[in-house]
């Protein structure tokens, strides 16, 4: 039983052939085991196209070797930077080289940066949305495992310039390279994505159809290098607040006969405001196109509100200045006289529409296209001043306290063009503007970002709270929903707005040559040992044999 | 790592056994199927020692911290097993007495590879993540080559009628030294008040096997050439 001298032979000869056959077995049908040293989430880069042309980043996938900005070659590598650190030409050098990647670290404190580099970060930001690129792009904020994994990238890079390949490897020992993973699928189409408009209106006292109108606008939405990071809390989100409030403090007004005036307001909360005003253009066509529909056929002017969260200036931007005797200009003396009395210098702003561009400034430039009397409110002294649509615009940024104060002279100076006198004695009983209701709006509109991507369908919450606001305080308040069109899109959007990121600690290849060469010299010394063995025994016997006849 | 990564983890733990098995005298003795009987032996005294610790310690997946170090000598007097287990083969393996051991050990040894440090290479060291923990396992699995060596020579001492009567005393010592081998490194956390990991408790495992295989050798070589 004990030698079964042919089922050893038996098993001899055959087990060989059966490794042949179950190894390869086995590694074909195990998975490669994926346990990261690190995962993270991370936010992406917009994609998006525009007007046919392509913006952001075109992929979404990436497994390449992590290198740090200064590294030499970069190409087919997922570069580590940090914000303060990448300039606009780090940025198109990566592109040019043919980085496969690139991971942003955000600092936890954002706001807390020096102004000089929140014009760097703008620049960044500008130059990474300007065009598209093949890499991926995705931004991540700091953690103190990311920045251990970004310093030891760094050293590791430090070596590639190491004085020879010895040093280099042995520093490898030492040091850890990362391979930086995001599964998941490429980047698509979102489908049939909508931009909601939502619009309620006022009406006047009298035959509604007769009565001038005044149109009060603002884009909700938000805009920055990654769609999950743009709380635009300044633009648009103060815009809205603004908007909202004057809602609420003028549906009192127009609720009590003896204040009810003889005029229409019509609200806007437009949608796809950072993608050429795509919610104003598509209120446009639906009013002044449809001839049913007479809110916008004869209107004093169009206010649209934008960036007002701080600052002690308003600006107002007009495309052509008003006349003298047109409601526009009155509405912009009662503005000074307000603001002069709140101490805020108040300017007009005039900038010619550029027939050229494909895309307008300004909101108010969709209004004066189709010669309706209409400007901007803003603190900000142009368009592109970079401060809107920055993933810098959070919450953070925004005095509460200058936001209210611009609320209160906005109100005064629209209710004092309405009723056409000084209005500072019935701003009493709740119709006083309340940092308490400023606030409410603010943190509502900031309660999730909202780039037009996030935002798309019909049951967007944000959306629909807007909505609910609206039908409390105006009547027939509605959301109509647009689509780019089917053969030749406008604009379009792309998912994976965020993804989940593994770094795994890995070694170069010759490290793991090093360690083959290492493991067979010490099978040598086995070897050796094991032959000399017998003779190491005697020597051993020689040895304990003296001792062995003194302990007798 | 990589599939390349994994061969040089079982090239480095497996490599002793095969070179041992091959060039120590035991080919020519046909004592391959021996050790795959002696494997045999070595999961049934596992099931045992299961069976036995599940019946007393149930607790078993229970904080790791918590347990003390009494709790953790008791789990180990289990291992005891063992050298019962290897007794039995030792008395049933046939031929000299050096062949006996290398047989008892070696089958002890490589069951005990298979079984606890196979799947962790294979399911660990061919991932993405690259970690020396693997390349530890792989050098532990060789001091556990020389550790079951010992213990069968140990036991294999213990039952000569012949031993000289000092020397039985310091087998026995060493034989408990052996078995009680697993709480090393929270002896070691006591004496030096933090438990060392990694290549130190590595080289710490690898000096008293070592010392003790010495002692058990210059023991065996005193009693054959007496």
């Amino acid at each position: 039983m004990w030698s079964d001298q042919e089922l050893v032979e038996v098993l001899r000869s055959s087990v060989p052939y059966c490794l042949v056959v179950a190894l390869p077995l086995l590694l074909l049908l195990s998975p490669v085991p994926v346990d990261a040293a690190a995962e993270f989430t991370v936010y992406r880069l917009q994609q998006y196209d525009l007007h046919g042309s392509a913006h952001g980043s075109r992929s979404s996938l990436v497994n390449v070797e992590a290198r740090s900005l200064d590294a030499g070659s970069v190409g087919r590598r997922c570069v580590l930077a940090r914000l303060v650190d990448l300039t606009p030409s780090h940025y198109h050098r990566l592109v040019t080289q043919g980085a496969a990647a690139l991971l942003i670290l955000l600092p936890a404190n954002i706001t807390a940066l020096t102004e000089e580099h929140h014009m760097l970060v703008r620049e960044v930001e500008a130059a990474m949305l300007e065009a598209d690129t093949q890499m991926a792009v995705y931004l991540a904020h700091e953690t103190q495992e990311l920045l251990h994994i970004y310093e030891s990238v760094r050293t590791a890079t430090n070596t590639d310039s190491a004085t020879s390949a010895a040093a280099a490897l042995m520093s490898s020992l030492s040091t850890d390279g990362y391979q930086i993973v995001v599964g998941g699928s490429q980047s698509k189409l979102v489908p049939d994505m909508t931009i909601a408009n939502i619009q309620g209106k006022l009406s006047g006292y009298g035959v509604e159809e007769q009565l001038p109108t005044i149109a009060i606008v603002a884009h909700y939405d938000a805009f920055g290098a990654a769609p999950e990071l743009a709380w635009g809390a300044d633009s648009n989100g103060s815009g809205v607040v603004v908007l909202l409030e004057l809602a609420r403090i003028l549906s009192r007004l127009y609720a009590s006969p003896r204040t009810h005036p003889r005029l229409n307001l019509a609200f806007l909360l437009s949608g796809g405001g950072y993608i050429n005003y795509q919610g104003s253009k598509r209120f446009l066509e639906d009013h002044l196109d449809a001839s049913d529909s007479p809110l916008l056929s004869e209107t004093y002017y169009t206010l649209c509100l934008d960036t007002l969260g701080s600052g002690d200036a308003l600006r107002l931007h007009v495309s052509k200045r008003p006349k003298e005797t047109s409601p526009g200009h009155s509405f912009y003396q009662a503005l000074e006289e307000e603001g002069s009395k709140a101490g805020l210098v108040v300017e007009m702003v005039h900038r010619k529409i550029n027939l050229q561009e494909d895309t307008q400034a300004w909101e108010h430039e969709k209004y004066s296209m189709r010669r309706l009397p209409a400007f901007t409110l803003s603190r900000l002294q142009g368009p592109k001043t970079g401060e809107r649509g920055s993933i810098l615009d959070t919450r953070d940024t925004i005095d509460v306290a200058a936001l209210t104060r611009n609320t209160e002279v906005v109100a005064s100076a629209l209710l004092r063009h309405i009723y056409n006198t000084s209005v500072d004695g019935i701003f009493d009983n709740g119709l006083a503007v309340s940092e308490k209701s400023i606030l409410s709006w603010l943190d509502l509109i900031t309660s999730q970002p909202r780039s037009p991507q996030l935002l798309s369908g019909k049951n967007s919450p944000l959306v629909t709270t807007l909505h609910q606001i609206l039908s409390r305080y105006t009547n027939e308040a509605r959301i109509t929903y647009l689509k780019a069109d089917k053969r030749d899109p406008e604009w379009v959007f792309y998912d994976v707005t965020r993804a989940s990121m593994a770094a795994y600690a890995v070694k170069p290849a010759a490290f793991d040559f090093l360690l083959t060469l290492g493991i067979l010299a010490y099978l040598g010394v086995i070897y050796v040992f094991l032959q000399y063995f017998p003779k190491l025994y005697v020597m051993m016997v020689r040895l304990a044999s003296p001792h062995k006849t003194k302990a007798h | 790592m990589t599939f390349f990564h994994f061969g040089n983890c079982l090239a480095l733990a497996y490599g002793p056994y095969f070179l041992t098995y091959k060039y120590s005298g035991m080919t020519e003795y046909g004592a391959f199927w021996k050790c795959v009987q002696v494997g045999g032996m070595y999961l049934l005294v596992q099931l045992c020692k299961m069976l036995l610790l599940a019946t007393f310690f149930p607790t078993l997946d229970g904080p790791l911290e918590a347990s003390g170090l009494f709790t953790e000598l008791v789990k180990t007097t289990v291992d005891f097993g063992d050298v019962m287990g290897m007794s039995v083969v030792l008395s049933r393996v046939p031929g000299a007495g050096h062949i006996k051991v290398l047989i008892t050990g070696l089958g002890w040894a490589a069951a005990d590879l298979l079984l606890t440090r196979a799947l962790p290479l294979w399911v660990g060291a061919r991932g993405l993540e690259f970690d020396w923990k693997y390349i530890q396992i792989s050098l532990d699995a060789n001091i556990s080559l020389v550790h079951h060596l010992n213990l069968a020579l140990l036991v294999w001492l213990w039952w000569r009628v012949d031993l000289a009567p000092p020397v039985r005393p310091i087998a026995a010592v060493l034989l408990a030294g052996c078995v009680y081998r697993p709480l090393l490194p929270q002896v070691l956390a006591l004496l030096l008040g933090s438990q060392p990991a990694g290549f130190t408790l590595l080289a710490a495992n690898a000096t008293t096997t070592l010392c003790t295989a010495l002692i058990a050798s210059h023991m065996f070589i005193t009693h054959t050439c007496g």
